[in-house]
């Protein structure tokens, strides 16, 4: 006798797959009666929108760019039964909702390098994770620590400092430049308001619609499609957020307009690959005051401008496959005095001197540009041999916009 | 697949998103052949039944409302399609799965493909075997994961009547089994 749930298992385990020739034909006729219809029925020749986002949820979503397009408008589409508000205006609730707290702690994960920027990805990093806690005061840029594995930066309310752990780099500036987390989508008042900066300015890029949450209260979700800032050839493109063709879906609490969640995805030719994703929110929780201080090894080194050398004119006149050539060969000599003429900092990590100390050069490639980076700024590719037998192929960063006008190292060992 | 993606892939089809379509085609593809498949007992019909499926899909998606799962959506499909075949063809069924040969099995060692190979053979032919309404019930249930509610709703009956139509279905498939192991 033949158990019951052997049977189950049986029928769950009957498998059919289409044979390639059939799976190429089907997607073949899809994809054709698709571009047909696409011909026929160009987006935007819908019925009339009150009946759309009336019905369900899904319709809102396409319509909701229609929606916020009339928000802005102030054309009034809806009545207080139908409470469906554009993206702009509940980015805009959210930021004001963010205003009001006292605290927040986001923690999320993304596909970077541990002590990176907090913005560089790779889609097929491992995700790192990254914490923001924030204190508001009565001061403009209250308090705040943003860490990651390898590095953490802390504003104290007079300024921050930067310290990447394995070498001991140390940056303080006064007051709270952005640039720490401008990319980092963790100082949520920020990314807030520009969001409903940029759904008000592109509002088909924003669609939104409502949902149950498991919590029973109501959601709010609205996706955001954004095309790469660079081109599809372009060196930088999927190394950042900002510079792929990605989707950020946020989920809000529809009565508090606090965000639940956020995940990004950025588009291949392939695929979909999660980089970015929301794993812990926060708000108006007890941070201990420990948090805004940041105690420094002994042996710190310091960023600093590049200083005017008394030969500059030397290295103003390089190109960039010069400087690059100039700073590995003193690498490669252990020459780290010129090295450091390269670097903006007050002295060479061991760390840096352990890993590319007499290293050789096989081969230095021609230098190009990026429409993402700046615009005094060269990647240049390169081959080396380090000491520990391993070639490392790369491309060199090297940008030019500091008041010494020579090339500084920016990125790309 | 969740239904925040499902639902974004619509919206991206919608738009007209080619690549929207190619996801929810290789997502969906080989649940709906099989349930397709056993539903008719031919490949043939089952491929048909799937372009018809998907096409339809396609030509509707203007006014295409998600109200629940996709995959529950594109199986109600295939199962009134099915339906439609089967009345068309009623009388004329072929042979159970005549390309038993492409289905595809789980299991590693020779002797152990052996042994479910003949089981599955064993039980493709029980399927045929089932009332229409049992059949879909069990392959709803057991292979796209519905909910009896929705197969209910599917079916026109209650909730009641569509677990006790599964109950039924795979009494049946166990007796089938069973005498034939006997014979």
């Amino acid at each position: 006798m033949k158990p019951e749930r052997d049977i189950e298992e049986l029928v769950r385990d009957l498998r059919h797959p289409a044979d390639a020739e059939t799976h190429d034909r089907i997607l073949g006729n899809l994809l054709s009666t698709l571009r047909q219809h696409k011909k026929q029925s160009p987006v935007g020749q819908q019925p009339t929108l009150r009946r759309f986002v009336m019905r369900s949820p899904i319709t809102k979503l396409a319509a909701a760019a229609l929606v916020a397009l009339a928000v802005v408008l102030s054309v009034p589409l809806f009545t207080k039964s139908t409470p469906t508000a554009s993206a702009a205006e509940i980015f805009y609730q959210a930021a004001q909702a963010v205003n009001k707290l006292t605290s927040f702690h986001i923690r999320v994960e993304m596909r970077t390098p541990p002590g990176d920027n907090f913005a560089t990805i790779g889609l097929d990093y491992d995700f790192v994770p990254i914490d923001f806690w924030k204190q508001f005061t009565d001061d403009e840029w209250g308090q705040w620590r943003l860490e990651e594995p390898g590095r953490v930066v802390v504003m104290d309310g007079r300024g921050s400092t930067m310290l990447i752990k394995p070498s001991h780099v140390v940056e303080s500036v006064d007051r709270s430049p952005e640039r720490y987390w401008r990319e980092s989508l963790v100082e949520l008042g920020s990314v807030m308001t520009r969001e409903a900066k940029k759904a008000t300015e592109h509002p088909a890029d924003f669609s939104s619609y409502r949902e149950q949450g498991e919590d029973g209260r109501e959601k709010v979700v609205i996706a955001v499609e954004a095309q790469a800032r660079v081109p599809e050839t372009d060196y930088l493109r999927n190394k950042y957020i900002d510079d792929s063709d990605h989707l950020k879906i946020y989920r809000f609490d529809a009565e508090t307009k606090m965000l639940e969640d956020l995940q990004i995805y950025v588009h291949t030719d392939s695929e979909e690959v999660l980089v970015f994703r929301l794993v812990q929110a926060e708000y108006n929780i007890d941070l201990d005051p420990g948090l805004f201080s940041l105690e420094l090894p002994p042996d710190v080194i310091r960023l600093k401008a590049l200083e005017i050398l008394p030969d500059n004119e030397t290295y103003e006149a390089m190109t960039p496959k010069e400087a690059a050539t100039a700073f590995f060969t003193a690498c490669a000599t252990e020459d780290w005095d010129e090295v450091l003429k390269f670097l903006g900092q007050t002295e060479v990590a061991q760390r840096f001197k352990d890993y590319l100390g007499g290293l050789e050069i096989i081969e230095i490639g021609e230098p190009f540009q990026s429409s993402g980076y700046v615009s005094q700024g060269w990647f240049i590719p390169y081959k080396i041999r380090l000491k520990s037998g391993h070639v490392k192929e790369h491309n060199l960063a090297l940008r030019k916009d500091n008041p010494a006008g020579r090339f500084q190292l920016d990125g790309g060992i | 697949m969740t239904m925040l993606e499902d639902r974004y892939l619509v919206w991206q089809l919608k738009r007209g998103s080619e690549r929207a379509l190619c996801r929810i085609y290789n997502q969906y593809e080989t649940d709906l052949l099989t349930l397709a498949t056993h539903l008719l007992g031919r490949t043939d019909q089952a491929q048909d039944v799937l372009q018809d499926v998907f096409l339809k899909f396609i030509e509707s998606i203007d006014s295409f409302e998600l109200k629940g799962s996709l995959k529950g959506y594109l199986a109600t499909c295939v199962v009134n399609r099915a339906r439609d075949y089967l009345r068309r063809a009623r009388g004329h069924r072929a042979e159970p799965l005549e390309t038993a040969q492409a289905v595809e099995t789980r299991h590693s060692s020779p002797l152990q493909e052996a042994i479910a190979g003949e089981q599955q053979q064993r039980l493709r032919t029980a399927l045929v075997e089932l009332p229409d309404e049992q059949r879909e019930a069990v392959l709803l249930h057991l292979q796209m994961g519905l909910k009896f509610r929705d197969i209910a709703h599917m079916q026109g009956v209650s909730g009641k009547t569509a677990w006790s139509r599964y109950r039924y279905g795979l009494d049946r498939l166990r007796s089938l089994l069973n005498g034939q192991a006997e014979t």
